[in-house]
């Protein structure tokens, strides 16, 4: 079971989003759905995969459905 | 750096320094006073139990948020790692004693001690290092 994901393998709409919501910190953000900002930062690296009730509660607080949040693979190409 | 950073330097740090002195200290003894007293050095090893300390010294500050799913993942990670390296450890040493003093042979106990000293400082050299390189890995 691995959560380090490679940068193709798991792509997020994070960092763009936090922009579109009023240029949201990552620290902000991180207090929102309850992890640390270094996690928030990883994930917006592609460094780490959040669990799934991680993932569904960034997609609530950006108000999106998780996968215009998220999206695995190959699957937009 | 995060708390579990801090907490895996210092560890590192105490060992090191633990390792370094009650080195110096067997060499020095050594040339002053010969072998079975220089032995006497190996006391500064105690600096080791210092490691003990680390979650006291590095307190969790109340209504601070620091410990989420990747933190535990990282832990969880390097716990394994280190019970990994230490098992190794633990096994070459026993295997070491057989073939030095043969399957009937009797091993002294400060080899005991030693390994088990061993398997101890390994568990927590592996859980710090596998810790900070974790954390690097992810720019935490």
């Amino acid at each position: 079971m691995s959560t380090d994901v490679a940068k193709s393998e798991l792509k997020n709409e994070v960092r763009r989003l936090r922009f579109e919501n009023g240029q949201m910190t990552q620290q902000q953000l991180a207090d929102k759905v309850g992890v640390t900002r270094q996690t928030i930062i990883a994930i917006e690296a592609g460094r780490y995969a959040p669990s799934l009730p991680l993932a569904f509660k960034i997609a609530h607080a950006f108000g999106k459905k998780i996968e215009e949040v998220f999206q695995y693979g190959d699957e937009n190409s | 750096m995060n708390r579990a950073q801090k907490i895996a330097w210092f560890n590192l740090i105490v060992i090191a320094a633990s390792l370094t002195i009650s080195g110096a200290a067997v060499g020095i003894l050594n040339i002053l006073y010969g072998m079975p007293t220089a032995l006497g050095g190996l006391g500064f090893l105690g600096i080791g139990a210092l490691v003990g300390l680390s979650p006291f010294l590095f307190r969790k500050k109340p209504g601070q948020f620091d410990f989420d799913e990747r933190d535990q993942l990282i832990r969880l990670r390097a716990l394994f790692f280190a019970s990994f390296v230490s098992l190794w450890c633990l096994i070459a040493q026993c295997v070491l004693q057989v073939f030095k003093v043969g399957p009937r042979g009797s091993v002294p106990v400060g080899t005991l001690v030693g390994t088990v000293y061993g398997a101890l400082v390994s568990f927590v050299i592996g859980k710090s290092l596998w810790t900070l390189i974790e954390y690097r890995r992810g720019k935490k």
